[in-house]
């Protein structure tokens, strides 16, 4: 499993817990997709906005091609730093979510959402 | 070769061939205009048939110009609706910040906001505006009482067709699924807006985001590439999973302590 999948299962996970009614694998993606797309903005506005106009300039240069990209943004960005901007998206995205759902959850849902995170937790 | 290239070419041709029939046969001046004539004929002829031509181009330009325009006006009707959609969202969450008595309550929200997406295909222009107005003034007892009488106003119409049962769309507005979508949809429009306004943030593909994040990732507490497993080794699954059993407890806590106020 890698991790991206390993935070999908995560959320088919909670979304399962909270006995979600809709296309489970469709809500999971859109959870992906804006951990993803949050984690690549934060990485962006960490940037001066002299910075950030000349990784769009390479960008624009470089068109579609996915190894050119990652090219470019490997150079801009320290791999550290995209990882743990990586995590920060997950828990930022994930906790906000909470905060909406918690209030439609009984608490038999909320106790599972705790089991769930405590299984994987390190604590 | 263009229309006018033609007709350049054609009127040398023309001059060149009266020139060398003058010379040739030495004509007289009325035969030189009789055949001068024929000559122009022929090319008043072939500019005619150009003029058509040139006429039937503009025609269809016209008639692709006409369904562009026709396109545009859909689309910007569409847009003026999604714009009036976001307006009111947008105002649902200020006027519900001004009132501190329903400020933190997003249930309240979530009732509005499936109220306002199950009205709005039926609601006139003059009901939009009325629920927007309600909307930013934070107005939750006019924008129930609004909704109430467009409610009342499609039943009339429909006579018997209204869809969900008033319980069974509450409790729906009310449930972790309504309030999931609602959370995917809004906080995608929130990037969106972030992208928008920095100007020179570029949008990338999410398989070549996935990729990136993916693949090319240094686990920050053990500084190793490529370690994605699955349980217990997960240092950044665990990581998360951490941070959000102490952040469920917190919101459990807020919720229970602003039920309490």
């Amino acid at each position: 499993m890698n991790k991206i999948l390993g935070i999908k299962n995560i959320i088919l996970q909670i979304l399962g817990a909270i006995n979600y009614q809709g296309d489970t694998e469709k809500a999971a993606d859109g959870f992906v997709n804006l951990i993803l797309e949050t984690g690549y903005v934060d990485l962006l506005l960490s940037k001066s906005e002299t910075e950030r106009a000349l990784i769009k300039q390479e960008l624009i240069a470089v068109g579609e091609k996915e190894d050119d990209v990652i090219s470019v943004l490997q150079k801009h960005f320290d791999r550290t730093v995209i990882a743990s901007t990586m995590e920060n998206s997950a828990k930022k995205v994930l906790s906000d979510y909470l905060k909406e759902v918690s209030i439609t959850l009984n608490s038999a849902q909320i106790q599972q959402l705790q089991e769930l995170f405590s299984q994987n937790s390190d604590s | 070769m263009g229309v006018l290239d033609e007709i350049i070419k054609k009127t040398q041709d023309v001059n060149t061939q009266r020139e060398s029939v003058r010379k040739a046969l030495q004509l007289s001046a009325v035969q030189y205009s009789t055949l001068a004539t024929q000559n122009q004929q022929e090319l008043d002829q072939m500019v005619s048939q150009n003029r058509a031509r040139v006429g039937a181009a503009l025609g269809k330009v016209s008639a692709v110009l006409d369904e562009a325009t026709t396109a545009h006006v859909k689309v910007s009707a569409d847009e003026v609706k999604m714009a009036r959609i976001e307006a009111i969202k947008g105002a649902t969450v200020g006027g519900l910040k001004q009132k501190s008595n329903v400020g933190r309550d997003s249930r309240e929200q979530n009732k509005l906001y499936a109220e306002l997406s199950e009205q709005l295909g039926e609601m006139t222009s003059e009901e939009i505006s009325a629920v927007y107005a309600a909307h930013e003034l934070g107005d939750i007892k006019g924008l129930k009482s609004i909704y109430s009488s467009i409610r009342e106003r499609i039943a009339a119409k429909n006579k018997g067709e209204q869809g969900l049962g008033e319980s069974h769309k509450e409790s729906f507005a009310e449930s972790p699924t309504f309030a999931t979508d609602n959370f995917l949809t809004r906080y995608r429009e929130k990037i969106v807006g972030v992208l928008a306004s920095s100007g020179v943030i570029m949008t990338i593909p999410i398989p070549i985001l996935l990729s990136f994040f993916n693949k090319r990732i240094t686990l920050p507490s053990i500084g190793i590439d490529e370690i994605f497993l699955p349980k217990p080794g997960d240092v950044f699954l665990t990581g998360v999973a951490t941070y959000l059993a102490t952040a469920l407890i917190a919101i459990v806590l807020e919720n229970m302590s602003a039920k309490k106020q």
